[in-house]
C-alpha cells in the first residue's frame, strides 16, 4: 500500500503499465486490491457481488490508466472506479430488487458486545454517501483529499460528510443509552 | 473523536467478511481481468448462473404460509396470525395470458410459486430463468438474449442486453422501451436513443435523449404504449440523479423534462407506470436522519403533491404511492399521495424489499423485511403483502421468520 500511496502518472512503473506490461500493473494496483474488495463489500454487502465489482475495475483501470491526470494519486483514482462499478450494481434492478439495506448489515449481537451493536445500528442508520465517507475516511484510513478524489466530490464536501455523520453518530448513541 | 473511530472501525471490521485467501482471490482476478474477454465472459457466465440459482433460492426461500382473509388491519396494528404453512403441490392452472404474482416456496427452494391477483389461485409456476425481468403480469420473461413465455415457450430472439436484459417493459405487456447503445467504455459519453422493440423485430428509435457513458446510468423509468408516453432518467456518476424525460412515444417530442446541479440532485426518481406522474425522493441531508421527502409531478411537469416519506412506487393507475423512510429499514406504507391518506402500513420497523402493482388493477403487492433479517444478511425472507386500494388485505405470504 505504501507504494501505492506514492505512485503517481509519473512514476516508472506507471509508465511501463501504460505501455502494457502486466506485471507492473499488477505491481501497481496489486496493493490496493484489499482495500478496494473492502470498499466494494461495504458498498454491496455481499462478498461474491464486491469481488465481481472489483474485478470489472481492475479491467476498467487496466483499459483507462493512460487517462489518468499527471499528478493524480493512483489508489484515490482506483478507488473511485471501484465506488463508481459499485454505484452502477447498486442501480441494477436486480440489486434493487434483493435490495440489502444500505448494503451495511449491523452485526449479530451477542452478550458482550452491546456498544458494537450500538454503534453499528447507527452506523445503519446512516446516510449512505455520509457512510461512504465514513468508511473511506476511518476504515480505509485515506486522507480528506484522498476521500475526496475516491467520491469525486470536493475536499470541503468530503469533510463536511465525514464531520455530519459523527455528528449524526453521537446523539445516536446517546438515545440507544438511554 | 479517537473513541468514536475505533468504535466505528469495530463496526466496519464486524460487518466485513472472511475473504479467505486473499491472495489467491488477488491473483484470480488480475488473471480474470488481463486476459481479455474469455475470462470476463466466464466470469459473467458464472454471474448470470450465480444469479439465477440465487433468484430461484431467493423466491422461494422468501415465502411460507399463504392466508386469504377478509380482514382490514388498521394502520398500525399488527398482521393476523397465519395459519400453518401449505406448500404449492400442483401446478397453478390458469392461462398463459392470466396476470400472476410470482413467489417462492420455501419447502421446496427451486420451486417458483405464483398466485392470481385475486389470491383465490396458487400453484407452482415453472418459469424460465429470467424471471426477475418479466413483463408486468408475468406472462413474458427476458433474458439478454431471448424472450419465453411463462410456459418456457420461446417467443423471440434478440439482442436484448449486454450482460443482462435491459429493457423496461411497456403496459401492453408486449412490447418494452431501452437505451441504445447499452454500454459505451470510451470517455465522454455518447448520445443516448430511446427505443421501443417489439419481440421479434428490430427496434425502432424514438428520440436522443441524455447520453451514455461508462460510469453513469440511464435508465427507462416508465414505458406506456397505452397513455403513449416514456420517462427517461440519467443519473450523476457520482450518485444522485442529472436529469429525467418524459417523451411522447409516437411522436419523440419532449413533453417536460427537469435537471438538477449535483449537489442539489435528487437521490432518485421514480415515475409511475403510465408516465404521468414523477416522483422525486430527496434525502434531507438534516436530523431526523429518517426525514428524507418526495415531491410528485404531473402529466405536464407541474408539482402535484408532497410526501415526507420516499415514493418507491405507484400502483396501475397512479394514485397510490408506496412509500418507505429510504434505504433504511422503517415505516413502509401504502399512500394515496393526493390527500396522504394511509391506506395500509406494514408493521413497524420492516424495510420494504420491493412492490409490484397490479396490471390494469389496484391493487399493491409489497414485499417487506424485518430489520434483523436485514441484518443477519437474509434479503430473500421476504412477507409478501397482497393490500386492495381500499386497505383490504388481499393476500399474506409469510416469510421465513
Amino acid at each position: 500500500v505504501a507504494q501505492a500511496l506514492s505512485v503517481d502518472a509519473v512514476h516508472p512503473l506507471f509508465e511501463q503499465a501504460v505501455a502494457g506490461d502486466e506485471a507492473a500493473f499488477e505491481a501497481l494496483i496489486g496493493p490496493l486490491v484489499e482495500p478496494a474488495l473492502r470498499l466494494a463489500q461495504s458498498m454491496l454487502g455481499d462478498r461474491w457481488e464486491a469481488e465481481d465489482a472489483t474485478q470489472e475495475a481492475i479491467t476498467r483501470a487496466w483499459r483507462k490508466l493512460g487517462q489518468l491526470r499527471p499528478g493524480m494519486p493512483l489508489r484515490p483514482w482506483f478507488l473511485a472506479i471501484v465506488v463508481n462499478q459499485c454505484r452502477n450494481v447498486r442501480r441494477t434492478r436486480w440489486f434493487r430488487m434483493i435490495r440489502i439495506a444500505e448494503a451495511f448489515q449491523a452485526p449479530r449481537p451477542s452478550p458482550n458486545a452491546i456498544e458494537r451493536v450500538d454503534i453499528a445500528r447507527a452506523l445503519a442508520r446512516l446516510p449512505y454517501a455520509d457512510r461512504q465517507a465514513l468508511f473511506l475516511h476511518f476504515y480505509l484510513e485515506l486522507p480528506i483529499e484522498e476521500v475526496a478524489l475516491a467520491l469525486g466530490i470536493s475536499a470541503s464536501a468530503a469533510k463536511g460528510r465525514i464531520y455530519r455523520a459523527c455528528h449524526r453518530l453521537r446523539p445516536d448513541l446517546v438515545e440507544e443509552n438511554n | 473523536m479517537d473513541d468514536l473511530r475505533r468504535e466505528v472501525n469495530d463496526a466496519f471490521e464486524e460487518a466485513q467478511p472472511d475473504f479467505g485467501d486473499l491472495d489467491g482471490v488477488r491473483e484470480r482476478m488480475f488473471r480474470a481481468a488481463l486476459t481479455g474477454h474469455g475470462a470476463r465472459e466466464g466470469r459473467r457466465l458464472q454471474l448470470a448462473a450465480g444469479l439465477a440459482a440465487i433468484l430461484i433460492a431467493a423466491i422461494a426461500i422468501a415465502t411460507f404460509a399463504y392466508v386469504r382473509a377478509g380482514y382490514r388491519p388498521s394502520p398500525e396494528g399488527p398482521p393476523r396470525p397465519v395459519q400453518s404453512p401449505t406448500p404449492s403441490s400442483k401446478v397453478l392452472d390458469v392461462p398463459n395470458s392470466t396476470p400472476v404474482i410470482l413467489y417462492g416456496d420455501p419447502a421446496k427452494p427451486d420451486q417458483v410459486d405464483g398466485m392470481t391477483w385475486d389470491g383465490k389461485l396458487s400453484g407452482i409456476v415453472p418459469v424460465a430463468p429470467g424471471t426477475d425481468s418479466g413483463n408486468p403480469a408475468a406472462t413474458l420473461f427476458a433474458t439478454s438474449s431471448e424472450i419465453r413465455d411463462r410456459s418456457g415457450q420461446l417467443v423471440a430472439t434478440g439482442n436484448y442486453g449486454a450482460k443482462f436484459f435491459r429493457g423496461t417493459w411497456a403496459d401492453d405487456e408486449q412490447q418494452f422501451c431501452q437505451m441504445a447503445p447499452f454500454d459505451h467504455l470510451g470517455a465522454g459519453g455518447v448520445p443516448a436513443t430511446l427505443q421501443i422493440v417489439t419481440p421479434g423485430q428490430a427496434p425502432r428509435s424514438i428520440v436522443q435523449v441524455g447520453r451514455i457513458y461508462e460510469q453513469v446510468v440511464t435508465r427507462v423509468a416508465a414505458c406506456s404504449v397505452l397513455a403513449d408516453r416514456a420517462v427517461v432518467v440519467q443519473s450523476y456518476g457520482g450518485g444522485g440523479e442529472a436529469q429525467y424525460w418524459v417523451v411522447q412515444l409516437s411522436t419523440g417530442k419532449i413533453l417536460w423534462t427537469r435537471k438538477f446541479a449535483a449537489l442539489h440532485s435528487p437521490a432518485a426518481v421514480v415515475a409511475s407506470r403510465d408516465g404521468m406522474y414523477v416522483a422525486e425522493n430527496v434525502s434531507s441531508g438534516k436530523l431526523p436522519i429518517t426525514g428524507a421527502g418526495s415531491t410528485i409531478y404531473g402529466p405536464d411537469g407541474k408539482e402535484v403533491g408532497h410526501l415526507a416519506d420516499w415514493v418507491e412506487a405507484f400502483s396501475w393507475d397512479g394514485s397510490l404511492a408506496v412509500t418507505d423512510q429510504g434505504w433504511v429499514p422503517g415505516k413502509v406504507g401504502l399512500v394515496n399521495w393526493r390527500n396522504g391518506t394511509v391506506v395500509w402500513s406494514a408493521p413497524a420497523g420492516y424495510a420494504l424489499q420491493r412492490s409490484a402493482a397490479q396490471p390494469e388493477g389496484t391493487s399493491v403487492a409489497i414485499w417487506i423485511l424485518t430489520a434483523g433479517q436485514l441484518s443477519t444478511g437474509g434479503p430473500f425472507q421476504a412477507d409478501l403483502y397482497v393490500i386492495a386500494a381500499d386497505g383490504q388485505l388481499v393476500s399474506l405470504v409469510r416469510g421465513t421468520p
